[in-house]
């Protein structure tokens, strides 16, 4: 356990916690809103934008790179939404189509890169999986910048957010405009997508966003409640995953973290079907 | 200044969606103080015509007003109570949530609920008779109690027009008749219920004032007059007669 003390283990594990707070926060909005897919989308619709942010400016940089990411994820929603809304095409399917051919399109630039021979392209392909150990002081840093603006966003706009999430009709004759706040949590989503990506590659990304706000969901019927626990449950399986992943060597982050997320998950729901059983009993 | 007139005008208002003509040219003054149905035939407008009395919809021509001034303007004053199947009631929001979002208008995103603030959705959640499950979560509560929550919603918001979209469905007749009793309470308080209506056998108890549609505005006045009149026979294709025991 000497690793505990390692500088570069608690910078990954800072970058970790960082990248799960939002995507946990953020995650409880997607789970209320019933659109927990749209995580899966952004994750997968991001892999274009960064390889395309890296051919136009040749450098790896995290801000640049998420720069991409965001774009290209909101693009992959937003074409989801005309599919939706111009043709016969359930959203289900729609969803399918665009985050498999936006990841297709991912591994065509990806392959277009490394076959260019173009120079600091090293670790491109990690972004699949993710590679956690690799993230630099800059990218901690960018994270924890990005990550707080998610943060802050959400706690300004939090009382409306819930109004529209509930029941945008009421929000609407409130003097709020809904359409503005979907398409704000949507952008949140995909910032937080793009910030994790390292981490937790396009793969797996989603479930930072939906495992936590899931298992909160079992433990509570109050929306900030819920947040709040949201964040734990999702520093718990990022400290966890984290620290299973130097424990064991040349074992990724990301998916240590996705399995730590899924068994606090299945302890939860355990725990509550349990607690229900034992309340009928004493019913 | 206390307004005389009506508190709801709806002038010359046509709706489409699309090529397809919802309501057209209606024309009607709404009193102040009543029980008002809307009733007509599926597909005839009624809901169209109340969210447009909500200012959800925007009418293709048209206008509404409320209290003498554009709708927007009196927004306070008009609370929407949407139709059952419309809510996630798997949200994680008890009762003092709901009832407690109505004030949300009255803050920064800093401020705490005020001790007045909290008064008031108190009162209102008491005043429904919902006090001693406030913190239960929506989705727990029978037919009856959601309504009467999202009533409560609406009397902390200080509305005076209350529009509620089909308040009778699914939910069984003591319900009903419970929910009969808190809107004659609210009219008694001065409140205008306006309510999309179907069920023609109670709707002579407890209506003051019916409008009919089939589309167009068939008859708009006095419940007792509108439902023994032949406009009705042109509504529903039948009059009715409801059974005397």
């Amino acid at each position: 356990m000497s690793f505990l003390l390692n500088p570069v283990f608690l910078l990954v594990l800072l970058g970790v916690a960082l990248v799960t707070t939002s995507a946990s926060a953020i995650g409880c909005f997607l789970y209320v809103q019933r659109n927990a897919l749209l995580g899966e989308t952004l994750a997968h619709g991001c892999l274009p934008g960064i390889y395309f942010a890296f051919l136009i400016g040749g450098t790896r940089s995290l801000l640049w790179l998420t720069l991409g990411a965001t774009l290209s994820g909101l693009l992959s929603s937003l074409l989801v939404d005309l599919i939706v809304t111009k043709t016969r095409v359930s959203r289900d399917a729609a969803m399918a189509i665009v985050l498999s051919s936006m990841f297709g399109l991912g591994v065509v630039l990806l392959s277009f890169i490394q076959q260019a021979d173009l120079p600091n392209q090293n670790g491109l392909e990690d972004l699949f999986f993710g590679n956690a150990a690799a993230m630099s002081r800059e990218d901690v840093i960018t994270i924890g910048a990005l990550s707080s603006f998610v943060w802050m966003t959400l706690f300004v706009y939090f009382r409306k957010i819930k109004l529209v999430l509930f029941d945008s009709d009421f929000a609407q004759i409130q003097g709020i405009r809904p359409t503005v706040f979907r398409a704000l949590i949507s952008s949140l989503a995909a910032v937080s997508v793009a910030i994790g990506i390292q981490t937790a590659g396009a793969i797996l990304m989603a479930a930072l966003l939906i495992a936590p706000a899931a298992t909160a969901r079992l433990w509570t019927n109050r929306l900030g409640a819920m947040i709040l626990l949201a964040i734990v449950f999702g520093l718990l399986g990022g400290g966890l995953g984290t620290l299973c992943s130097y424990a064991a060597p040349k074992m990724p982050t990301g998916p240590w973290v996705v399995v730590c997320m899924t068994g606090l998950f299945c302890f939860s729901v355990l725990f509550s079907r349990l607690s229900s059983w034992a309340g009928s009993i004493r019913d | 200044m206390i307004h005389k007139g009506p508190c709801l005008e709806v002038q010359n208002l046509s709706v489409y969606y699309g090529e397809k003509e919802a309501i057209s040219n209606i024309n009607l003054s709404l009193p102040e103080g009543k029980i008002i149905g809307i009733m007509g035939p599926n597909g005839s407008g009624k809901t169209t015509l109340l969210k447009c009395m909500t200012g959800l919809l925007k009418p293709s021509s048209g206008n509404v007003l409320a209290y003498g001034k554009p709708l927007a303007s009196q927004r306070p004053k008009i609370s929407y109570i949407p139709q059952k199947d419309q809510v996630d009631w798997d949200f994680p929001m008890s009762i003092r949530d709901l009832v407690q979002m109505s004030l949300y208008r009255h803050l920064r995103w800093y401020q705490p609920l005020s001790d007045g603030l909290i008064r008031i959705a108190d009162e209102a959640i008491d005043s429904m008779g919902l006090t001693d499950i406030q913190d239960t979560q929506i989705g727990q509560l029978s037919g009856g109690q959601q309504q009467r929550a999202f009533i409560a919603r609406a009397l902390a918001s200080d509305a005076n027009i209350l529009l509620l979209d089909e308040p009778f469905t699914g939910v069984d007749a003591k319900t009903t008749d419970d929910l009969i009793r808190i809107f004659q309470k609210l009219k008694n308080q001065g409140k205008t219920v306006v309510l999309v209506h179907h069920d023609l056998a109670n709707a002579k108890s407890f209506l003051d004032h019916v409008i009919l549609l089939k589309r167009t505005l068939l008859k708009s006045g006095d419940a007792n007059e509108v439902l023994n009149s032949p406009e009705l026979v042109k509504a529903y294709g039948f009059s009715f007669q409801p059974c005397r025991n």
